[in-house]
């Protein structure tokens, strides 16, 4: 006899949120008429080459992708009405090409936005300004790093390396309480992040891989609340939470939590970022973990089959002119958790501080030059000094 | 941390190059020449006083995610397009821009859009006179008066019409604007 199909309930969830979405898509159908006037193209594009030179190590290869490195996007901006718009935007990097954005909003009101496709769920604060030519500095922070870092392999990069791309389907709106007060939300449900049945983190080479496809069937869930506050015309201040959940491994059998905290502080022309990021990761122990695993079992005699990794950032902006604008960083990269017996990584807490300061020289145009100075203090491995000196545009 | 005294030494020049290298671009920056730039800050001392508060508004809630020079080198040319364009932006998570916020960017990238496009047609028109040192930089300062109005024939005009000319008295010297010919197209 063929035993029924049971769903559970985070299977459910995402399908709930699915048929929400195709109804509410299906209503803006209905309810918006059709606008004659013809829909709008805006191309826009950023451009980044950036030089690392870590002059701490005869062969800084071994330890980082120094040396030059360019990334690119191309991105089009479609409005087909005043609710309903398109976004594609293409991206080239140390990666090769990637898809970086193909989705479509549709916006019954300001508080119920619908987006479908190819996009970056809404986490976070650096989310929104992840394009090089939207931050100071040529690297991302440690929590979002995507293998800009030293050491990147032993630390698997960041948190969550950004931009986080997935496929899926987000609600999100905004609703202003007065002209001082606004309140953000996002759900969405996508593929969520990837690793294989016995691998011990996150596969985030097969985040992009050639398939755009999920490796298990059900989606992770995630969401995002905020809320801005305009304090004065000059002030403005943002305090926002996030997280996501889901399993990574085809079978579901190894789940993952992420959550995030972040503080934006608009001050005149200065700005000031503070975000910290967790994760628990689940993996398998393996049927010999004596053999398997750098440290014994607990004192009950298991092994724990997660690891947590997190991190933070602070980062200030100050332009001193409209041509020369200073940045500091301080960030940092810890992850906790028993690693193989073949790790690089040599203790349970393992983690990295990085203090950073640079400027940025504004050129004609948007054309704006970068430079940096980074002193990486790790507590596995020896210190290290990265230079970096890039150049970014906007168009 | 360990860090041998070849290495230091070369790390020493390197960033010495840079920092000197950073002078000279910096000296650049500051010498340039133009008096609106498309980058991330525009001069708007010629603007009406109405004009100007809404830059500040713009500059400030814009900035927040990406470099002004994204709007102020985007190539759109009607009104409407802008108003799509800033109510997508103003919905963005934490945009920090409300409904009346974005009314008054509108009305700025608005204004800035037809003081471009003057700008660009009078350097079609007279050649020779862009291209010359007295006419850099000089001629969107001298055309405010005509920019509210200066919107192309058909659906940009109809849109236009939401947003008015600023008004005469916060324009630029009025002899300046006397010494430069008004475009056909702007002529009542």
């Amino acid at each position: 006899m063929r035993k029924s199909t049971r769903h559970s309930g985070a299977s459910r969830a995402p399908m709930a949120l699915l048929g929400l979405g195709c109804a509410l898509a299906a209503l803006l159908a209905v309810a918006v008429p059709e606008d004659a006037r013809s829909q709008e193209h805006n191309f826009a594009g950023s451009l980044q080459s950036n030089y690392t030179y870590v002059p701490t190590e005869k062969n800084g290869r071994q330890i980082s992708f120094d040396g030059m490195t360019t990334e690119l996007s191309l991105k089009v901006a479609v409005d087909f009405t005043d609710n309903v718009s398109a976004n594609v935007k293409l991206c080239y990097t140390c990666h090769g090409m990637e898809l970086g954005m193909a989705f479509i909003d549709m916006r019954l009101l300001d508080e119920l936005n619908v987006r479908v496709g190819r996009f970056n769920p809404s986490f976070g604060d650096f989310t929104l300004r992840h394009d090089p030519a939207n931050h100071r500095t040529a690297d991302k922070p440690l929590p979002y790093d995507m293998g800009r870092m030293l050491r990147e392999k032993e630390f698997n990069i960041g948190v969550l390396p950004s931009p986080y791309v997935d496929q899926g389907i987000e609600i999100n709106g905004t609703h202003w309480f007065g002209d001082s007060v606004q309140l953000d939300y996002a759900l969405h449900a996508v593929g969520g992040l990837r690793a294989g049945q016995n691998d011990m983190d996150v596969d985030f080479i097969s985040m992009r891989s050639v398939y755009y496809l999920d490796n298990n069937s059900e989606p992770s869930l995630g969401g995002r609340l905020a809320l801005t506050l305009n304090l004065t015309d000059d002030v403005l201040l943002t305090m926002g939470g996030s997280g996501m959940w889901g399993h990574l491994d085809p079978k579901r059998q190894h789940s993952y939590w992420v959550a995030g905290a972040d503080v934006y502080l608009r001050l005149a022309s200065f700005d000031l970022h503070a975000e910290y990021l967790i994760r628990r990761t689940e993996f398998s122990v393996g049927s010999n973990p004596d053999d398997t695993f750098r440290f014994g079992p607990n004192k009950g005699g298991t092994y724990d089959n997660f690891f947590l990794k997190d991190g933070f950032y602070v980062e200030g902006n100050l332009p001193l002119t409209s041509r020369f604008e200073l940045v500091a960083r301080f960030d940092g990269l810890r992850r906790m958790g028993n690693v193989t017996i073949n790790s690089p990584i040599k203790s349970k807490h393992s983690a990295v501080l990085r203090y950073t300061a640079g400027c940025d020289v504004i050129l004609e145009g948007s054309v704006r030059l970068k430079f940096s100075g980074e002193y990486y203090d790790f507590t596995d491995f020896k210190d290290e000094l990265a230079v970096n000196a890039g150049v970014a545009a906007a168009f | 941390m360990t860090i041998d005294s070849a290495r230091v030494t070369a790390w020493l020049g390197w960033s010495l190059s840079c920092i000197g290298l950073m002078i000279c671009l910096y000296g650049y920056g500051c010498a340039g020449a133009n008096s609106i730039r498309h980058g991330d800050t525009l001069d708007v001392s010629s603007y009406p006083d109405d004009m100007r508060a809404a830059y500040k508004v713009f500059a400030v809630r814009c900035s927040r995610c990406h470099a002004l020079a994204r709007p102020l080198n985007a190539r759109i040319h009607d009104p409407h397009h802008w108003e799509r364009y800033v109510a997508r932006m103003r919905l963005n998570p934490a945009s920090g821009i409300n409904a009346k916020n974005g009314d008054i960017i509108i009305r700025f990238l608005v204004y800035y859009m037809h003081q471009r496009e003057a700008a660009e047609r009078k350097d079609k028109e007279q050649p020779d006179e862009a291209d010359s040192p007295a006419g850099e930089g000089s001629s969107l300062k001298a055309q405010p008066t005509s920019a509210g109005q200066a919107v192309d024939p058909g659906r940009g005009a109809a849109r236009g019409d939401s947003y008015p000319a600023p008004q005469s008295e916060g324009l630029a010297d009025p002899a300046e604007s006397v010494a430069e010919p008004t475009p056909p197209e702007m002529n009542p």
